[in-house]
C-alpha cells in the first residue's frame, strides 16, 4: 500500500525531464516546466526522493506479510493502537479548542509583545520533544510547578493517559496555530469589515464569516495536528512513561517491540506508514501542506 | 436630520470637514492618494481618526469620549470588490445585514428578496458568489448594503472594478436606488458625479478644496483636478490687473509668467486665482507668434494622443487640440519645443479658494 503512491514519483520526474510534464489528475493547467531545468537539478531531486522513499521500501520488504495480520492484532498492538487513536483524537480536540482562538488573537489583534508571543507559541515546533516532555514534567509532575498543588487535590497527571494527551497537545498545537494563522493573514480582514459595517456584532462576524472562511485551514490544521499527535514519542515517553494500555501508544510499542519482536515492530510501523500516507493525501488534496505550515 | 463629520488623521495628512443632508448623495472626488477612501474608512469605523467628530442624525459616531464600533454605526460600506461571503448564497448574503440586526429569518429573507429585486438581481438569489460575474456580484453587494437599511451608505468606487460594458448598467441602477438616499460615493469618474451625486466635494492633499453641484464644478473648475475632469487647462497663480501671474510648481509653466484673461468676478490683485481655458482654444506654433494680443507659452511636447476627431498635444499640465493635418504640417512629436498660444478672450480667471 505504500509503494502505490511512491512509484508514481520517479515516473513523474522522468517525464518532466522530457519537457512534457502532465499532471496525473489533470487538476492544474500545464504551466510548470515550460523553460526546463538543468539536468543536475533532477539528479539531486532524484537523490532526495530516494532518501525519503528507499528506507520505507526497505522496511516494506522486511514485512512478514504472512504473519502481518496476527502481529498487528495482538493484544498489545491493539491496546497501543486504541490508546493512540483515543489520545490523538483528544489532543487534536484540545488543539482545535485552544489553537483556533490563539491563532485569531495572533492574526487579528494587536498588543505589545504579540510577535514575541507568536514566536514562543511556535517553540514546540523546533524544540526536541524530549525537552518538551521534561518541561511538562516540571510543570505537572509530582514536584512540578502545578503538579504539587494538583496532588493536594488528589489529581495526578504525570504518567497517566491525561499526560499523553498533554504531551501530544504540546507538540501538535503549533501546527494548528500556524495553519489557521496563515489562512487568516492571507485572507485579510476585508470580509470581516464588510460584515461589521452591515451591523454584525463581533461574535456574529466570527461565527458567520471568519470561521466559514477558515474551514479549509482548520481541516488541514486538524489533520496535521492529528498526525503529529499520533507520531508523538519523545515527550510522551518522558512525561507519561510507558504503561501498557495507559500511556504506551503505538510509537512507544514499536520502539519496545523492536528489541523483543522485530517482526511485530515492523508490522506496526507499516501501520503508521499507512496512516501517514492517508494523512499526506488528505492535506495535499485540500489546501496543501506548504500553504498551511510555511507562511 | 443630517450627517456632519470633522476628522483629522496625520498619517494620511487628512483634515476634512463636511456635511451630508438627509436624502443627499455626495460624491467625493480627488486625485489618487487625496485621502478619499480614508475618509470613508473613518466614517465606517474601520480607521480611527486622530481627532474629530461625526454625528449622524444626532447620534455621535465618534467624538470626544465616544467611539462607536462599526456594527453600531448604521453606516454600510460598499467597496470596489463585492466581497460577498463565499459560503453563503446571494440571497443569504443580502439577508446577512437584517439577520445580524436581529430580524427573524423569514422577515430577513423577505427583506432580502425585496432588495434583490430593487437591485434587479432576483434571478441570482440562489447562486453562490463563485457563480456570479463581476457585475452580478456587485449587484448583489449593492442589494446587501441596502438591505442593512443604513442611515448612511458609503460607496468606495463601486464601479471601478467592472467591465466598461457592465458599469453603465450598474450605474443606471445605482442612480435609481440612490435617489433620495443619503450616501457618499468615492469616484474618479465625472460620469458618476454627474449621474449619481447632488453635490461634489473635491479632496486635495487631504482637504476639501472645492465643492458644488456637478454642473457648477464642470462649468467653473477652480483646481487643476476639476479642470482636468471637465477637460480644461488650468494655470494656478495670483490675480493681476490683466489676468494672473502663474504660481510655481506647475510643470512647463515658469513661475511668474503673466496669463491674460477675463475675470469672472472682481478679484483683488495678489489674491489666489486660477486661469482656465479649453484645449481647443489653444493654437500650436513651431515659432513664437507675433502680433495679435495672446498668451504665448514656450512648451516641450510630452505626448500626442488621439481624441475624437483630432489629436491632443500634451505638454506638462497643458493640452492643446489640433487636427491631424495640422499636427503633420507642424511636425509635432514628443520632446519637441513648441509654443502654445491662447487668446486672452478665451481665458477665464476664477478665484482659487472654494466659496
Amino acid at each position: 500500500m505504500t509503494t502505490g503512491p511512491a512509484s508514481t514519483r520517479p515516473a513523474q520526474d522522468g517525464t518532466a525531464g522530457l519537457g512534457a510534464p502532465l499532471p496525473p489528475a489533470g487538476r492544474q493547467p500545464v504551466r510548470q516546466g515550460t523553460t526546463g531545468l538543468p539536468a543536475a537539478v533532477f539528479i539531486f531531486a532524484a537523490a532526495g526522493t530516494v532518501l525519503v522513499l528507499l528506507p520505507l521500501l526497505a522496511m516494506a520488504l522486511r514485512v512478514d506479510w504472512a504473519g502481518f495480520w496476527p502481529l498487528v492484532t495482538s493484544d498489545g498492538a491493539l491496546a497501543a493502537l486504541g490508546l493512540s487513536l483515543r489520545t490523538a483524537t483528544a489532543s487534536t480536540l484540545v488543539c482545535l479548542l485552544l489553537g483556533t482562538p490563539l491563532a485569531l488573537v495572533l492574526a487579528r489583534s494587536s498588543f505589545p509583545g504579540r510577535k514575541l508571543l507568536r514566536a514562543l507559541v511556535l517553540l514546540p515546533l523546533v524544540l526536541p520533544p524530549v525537552v518538551g516532555g521534561m518541561a511538562l514534567l516540571y510543570t505537572f509532575g509530582r514536584q512540578g510547578l502545578l503538579g504539587s498543588t494538583l496532588e493536594l487535590w488528589g489529581i495526578q497527571i504525570a504518567f497517566s493517559t491525561t499526560a499523553v494527551v498533554l504531551a501530544q497537545s504540546f507538540v501538535a498545537l503549533p501546527f494548528l496555530v500556524l495553519s489557521v494563522e496563515a489562512s487568516l493573514r492571507s485572507s485579510g480582514s476585508r470580509y470581516e469589515q464588510a460584515a461589521a459595517t452591515l451591523g454584525a456584532r463581533p461574535a456574529t462576524v466570527l461565527r458567520r464569516v471568519t470561521l466559514p472562511l477558515l474551514l479549509p485551514a482548520l481541516a488541514s490544521g486538524t489533520v496535521l495536528c492529528f498526525a503529529r499527535a499520533l507520531g508523538e514519542f519523545g515527550a510522551t515517553l518522558t512525561f507519561a512513561g510507558s504503561l501498557t494500555g495507559v500511556t504506551r501508544t503505538l510509537p512507544l510499542e514499536i520502539y519496545l517491540q523492536r528489541e523483543t519482536d522485530p517482526d511485530a515492530a515492523v508490522a506496526l510501523s507499516m501501520l503508521l506508514v499507512a496512516a501517514a500516507v492517508v494523512i499526506v493525501a488528505l492535506t495535499y488534496g485540500r489546501t496543501g501542506l506548504g500553504n498551511g505550515a510555511r507562511r | 436630520m443630517s450627517f456632519t463629520v470633522r476628522a483629522a488623521l496625520a498619517e494620511r495628512q487628512l483634515d476634512v470637514r463636511f456635511k451630508v443632508n438627509d436624502g443627499e448623495t455626495v460624491a467625493l472626488m480627488g486625485a489618487n492618494g487625496a485621502g478619499k477612501s480614508s475618509v470613508l474608512a473613518i466614517i465606517a469605523g474601520l480607521v480611527r481618526p486622530d481627532h474629530g467628530e461625526a454625528v449622524l442624525d444626532g447620534r455621535v459616531l465618534f467624538g470626544t469620549g465616544t467611539v462607536l464600533p462599526p456594527h453600531r454605526r448604521s453606516v454600510a460600506l460598499l467597496s470596489q470588490d463585492a466581497l460577498l461571503f463565499p459560503r453563503l448564497s446571494a440571497l443569504e448574503n443580502v439577508a446577512f445585514g437584517p439577520r445580524s440586526q436581529g430580524i427573524p429569518k423569514r422577515a430577513a429573507r423577505k427583506r432580502a428578496l425585496d432588495w434583490l429585486a430593487e437591485a434587479e438581481a432576483t434571478h441570482l438569489g440562489a447562486r453562490r458568489p463563485a457563480e456570479l460575474s463581476g457585475g452580478q456580484a456587485q449587484r448583489v453587494a449593492i442589494a446587501r448594503a441596502l438591505a442593512a437599511e443604513p442611515d448612511l451608505l458609503l460607496l468606495d468606487e463601486p464601479l471601478a472594478a467592472l467591465d466598461a460594458t457592465v458599469a453603465p448598467v450598474i450605474r443606471r441602477m445605482l442612480r435609481r436606488v440612490l435617489a433620495g438616499r443619503r450616501a457618499i460615493i468615492v469616484t474618479h469618474d465625472i460620469l458618476d458625479a454627474l449621474l449619481l451625486a447632488d453635490r461634489v466635494l473635491v479632496l486635495e492633499h487631504g482637504r476639501v478644496v472645492e465643492q458644488g453641484t456637478p454642473k457648477q464644478l464642470i462649468a467653473h473648475p477652480r483646481s487643476a483636478f476639476t479642470a482636468e475632469l471637465a477637460g480644461l487647462n488650468v494655470i494656478g497663480g495670483t490675480a493681476a490687473a490683466e489676468g494672473l501671474l502663474a504660481g510655481g510648481g506647475q510643470p512647463g509653466i515658469p513661475a511668474g509668467s503673466p496669463v491674460a484673461g477675463t475675470a469672472v468676478q472682481p478679484l483683488e490683485p495678489g489674491e489666489s486665482a486660477v486661469a482656465a481655458f479649453r484645449p481647443a482654444a489653444v493654437s500650436v506654433f513651431a515659432e513664437r507668434p507675433h502680433g495679435s494680443p495672446r498668451n504665448v507659452l514656450a512648451v516641450t511636447v510630452d505626448d500626442l494622443e488621439p481624441a475624437a476627431g483630432h489629436l491632443k498635444v500634451r505638454a506638462g499640465q497643458l493640452a492643446a487640440e489640433v487636427t491631424a493635418a495640422a499636427a503633420a504640417e507642424l511636425d509635432i512629436y514628443p520632446g519637441r519645443s513648441m509654443y502654445f498660444a491662447v487668446k486672452a478672450a478665451e481665458v477665464s480667471i476664477y478665484p482659487a479658494k472654494s466659496a
